[in-house]
């Protein structure tokens, strides 16, 4: 064999070595790649996805959308979710300052468009620059002085704004200014028929509420807190957890200059959108409920007002109103923030005579005291020093329990907790629920205070047998009434009756706290507020064609001295119906009227229409 | 002369028997050259499908992401009319509604009520 061929073929060996080496080499980068590619497209699909797409998209792939709340519409049978709280989606208007070419020019187009914020108030400005005009004897100059300051005014605030812009809109260092929230439709197309470079616009979700005025402070609302959106008050600040959802998260490894490494180490977590409420109000009932309660707050010119209509078998509140009340579609607008509590959960008050009904259950549950049994009413209960009296001084003689609270004797309820005793009624009063929370699921209930049964001396106790010197709030007030009505369960007041989080829906089913009377109570007492409607000083109450039942209260208010107010008083009304089965349990409650200084005048009205809606609404039959 | 001549595997005195196995390498070569040509062939098909099929990839995810910005689209203004329509349903607008018909609140609502006797079909 020649040297030559030799040498052939060790070159085609090595050749053929190279090849495969070269093969292997390919293979192995092919492999890599197919690997690569289907970790990127694959497994890291969703983050890539999101990195790419556009902004909009980012912001919903990441912000979870706030649950809304409904409630329960009965169409004929077919129940139908209602949104009382939603969302809606508005444009906020921004510029990205890298892209503006003219931030002057930019500046002043846009103002000419959107002028001031709706938050601007110019009469509330006018209080400070017109002040001193006020006391001018040249009314007509006076109006001359006003008109050009008023213009010179507008005139500097309008530059001071366009300079902020401008400003903002010359800074290439940021890549984002948001200019404004909640652009009406017309103003966002005359913006986008300019054409403005580095200016554009992007939907933010707002709180929609399509009932208006139906009950601000049981929603609460969803304002700014620093640069994050919380629920506060009512509703949205109790199940804040619940609406808000959890956020997505885009993880991803940056390089030295801030940028996203397109091959580096990431992740995306998917956001979860909030769950959404159903209550138990009904929307016809609640309207009813606050429409009438404002009436009545107008008519008798009083200071605030309440209503709560509960279903005392379960302790599910139908409606809830107070005045006055908000907006929370415009909460930022309030002046006095107290308006924010719901008065139903946090405002206590010395009930007055409806408590006498409170007395009355635990004196005949006790088997003390019967409707027939007798005492004598001298027209005063002494207490050395102090004497308790009936209202109006009036003395009535013999009388009976039902006469007891047919015509509201203070007497005769201290009678009836004396042949309990203290110790007894106090436990009555706590077992009832007052002085501790009902656990309803709205922010900032209170729990009353009831802290006068613990002092030594009996008048202190007496004093509550007829609704003084304990301070409930009407959620206490109607819950403790219910049980007397229903059987004598204490039920936990609840408004939410579902939460659904997705295709999971969680019922609330009613909670039975604890046994407080007995049902033979519950009937008898029962019948003797249905007394009280038909026989005794409420007969106005009665509505045509169904039995009520309930006890009108007449509260005095504290002042600062440890005394009474002379003229001021909490009018209120708490009963039900109808008598065999009650469907609705109702308070209302009206605060320092005015005009009309008695309970029965200023929510008996109140209680009626509700009651005759509620009980047409539910077609319950009559029976009287 | 080789006393192994008549022994088919002698062929060192006989090279075309060596050319014969020449032959036999001509047609490897050959054959490693079509195996070569056909992957050549093979790799450029797939190139070719693969741009082909990469380009009506891209030009589907474009047509994908159109409708799905229109879908988003239809979806919000859906969302919109859905607003629109429960604000439509709300008590104030109903009650608007009504007195526009001129409709009147029920004041009294008599319930009948059957006599004692139980009543049935014969």
């Amino acid at each position: 064999m020649s040297w030559r061929l030799l040498s052939k073929n060790k070159n085609a060996l090595s050749n053929k070595k190279r090849i495969d080496f070269l093969s292997i080499v390919f293979l192995i980068s092919a492999l890599i790649v197919t690997i690569r590619l289907f970790d990127l497209q694959v497994l890291k699909g969703g983050f890539y996805a999101a990195l790419a797409a556009d902004q909009h998209e980012l912001y919903k792939s990441l912000f979870p959308e706030r649950g809304s709340i409904y409630c329960l519409d009965d169409t004929g049978g077919e129940k139908v979710l209602y949104p009382l709280v939603t969302n809606r989606p508005m444009p906020s208007l921004y510029a990205s300052p890298r892209e503006v070419e003219d931030a002057s020019s930019t500046a002043h187009q846009i103002f000419e468009i959107i002028g001031f914020s709706p938050e601007f108030d110019l009469k509330a400005e006018e209080k400070n620059f017109l002040a001193d005009l006020a006391s001018s004897s040249d009314q007509r100059l006076a109006a001359e002085v006003a008109e050009i300051r008023r213009d010179d005014f507008l005139e500097f605030k309008r530059e001071e704004l366009i300079n902020t812009w401008i400003e903002a809109l010359s800074d290439k260092s940021k890549g984002y200014y948001p200019i404004r929230q909640k652009i009406p439709e017309d103003q966002v197309n005359k913006i986008k028929e300019l054409k403005l470079k580095g200016i554009g616009f992007q939907d933010q979700d707002y709180r929609y509420y399509p009932e208006k005025g139906l009950g601000g402070q049981i929603f609460g609302f969803w304002g700014f807190v620093d640069n994050d959106r919380r629920g506060s008050y009512g509703l949205e600040g109790y199940f804040e957890d619940v609406l808000s959802g959890e956020n997505g998260q885009i993880k991803s490894e940056r390089d030295a200059w801030g940028n996203v490494i397109a091959l580096g180490k990431s992740q995306i977590k998917e956001k979860v959108d909030g769950a959404d409420l159903v209550l138990t109000i009904n929307r016809s009932i609640q309207y009813v409920a606050c429409q009438s309660l404002k009436k009545s707050i107008d008519t008798h010119k009083a200071k605030s007002g309440t209503i709560i209509v509960m279903d005392p078998k379960t302790g599910a509140i139908l409606a809830m109103c107070s005045f006055p009340d908000y907006d929370p579609e415009n909460y930022s607008k309030v002046s006095n923030i107290s308006v924010f509590n719901n008065k139903a959960i946090f405002d206590a008050w010395e009930p007055g005579s409806i408590f006498k009904s409170i007395t009355m259950a635990a004196a005949i549950n006790e088997g003390k005291v019967s409707p027939d049994s007798t005492y004598v009413d001298t027209g005063v209960v002494d207490y050395g020093k102090y004497q308790i009296r009936n209202f109006e001084n009036k003395t009535y003689g013999l009388q009976t329990m039902t006469n007891v609270l047919e015509f509201s004797l203070n007497t005769g309820v201290i009678h009836a907790m004396r042949q309990i005793g203290t110790k007894t009624f106090s436990e009555y009063v706590r077992r009832f629920g007052f002085g501790q929370l009902t656990g309803i699921e709205m922010s900032k209930e209170m729990p009353g205070n009831i802290s006068n049964l613990d002092l030594k001396g009996e008048i202190n106790t007496a004093t509550v047998t007829f609704g003084q010197g304990i301070s409930v709030t009407p959620i206490q007030m109607i819950t403790a009434f219910s049980a007397i009505i229903n059987g004598g369960k204490l039920m936990k007041p609840y408004i939410v009756s579902q939460i659904i989080r997705g295709d999971d829906v969680e019922v609330v089913k009613p909670q039975e706290v604890r046994q407080v009377v007995s049902a033979k109570t519950s009937v008898t007492m029962k019948g003797m507020l249905v007394s009280v409607v038909e026989n005794g000083h409420v007969k106005s109450a009665q509505l045509s064609g169904w039995r009520v039942g309930g006890k009108t209260g007449t509260a005095q208010i504290h002042d600062d001295k440890g005394g009474y107010k002379e003229d001021e008083i909490v009018g209120s009304f708490v009963g039900f119906a109808p008598f065999a089965d009650p469907k609705v349990a109702i308070l209302v409650r009206i605060d320092e009227p005015l005009e009309g200084k008695l309970g029965e005048t200023v929510a008996v009205p109140v209680f009626k229409e509700v009651a005759k809606f509620a009980l047409q609404y539910y077609n319950v039959a009559h029976d009287k | 002369m080789c006393k192994f001549w008549k022994r088919e595997k002698c062929n060192h005195h006989f090279p075309e028997l060596t050319s014969i196995s020449g032959l036999n390498k001509i047609n490897l070569f050959l054959n490693k050259k079509v195996v070569v040509s056909l992957m050549g062939v093979a790799v450029l098909t797939s190139g070719f499908f693969y741009l082909t099929q990469t380009n009506l990839t891209a030009t589907k995810g474009y047509q994908i992401k159109a409708l799905e910005k229109e879908l988003q689209q239809l979806a919000e203004d859906n969302r919109k009319l859905n607003l629109d329509y429960v604000s439509l349903q709300s008590m104030d607008n109903v009650k608007k509604e009504a007195e526009n018909l001129k409709l009147i609140p029920t004041t009294e609502i008599e319930s009948l009520t059957l006599g004692e006797s139980a009543v049935a079909l014969r």
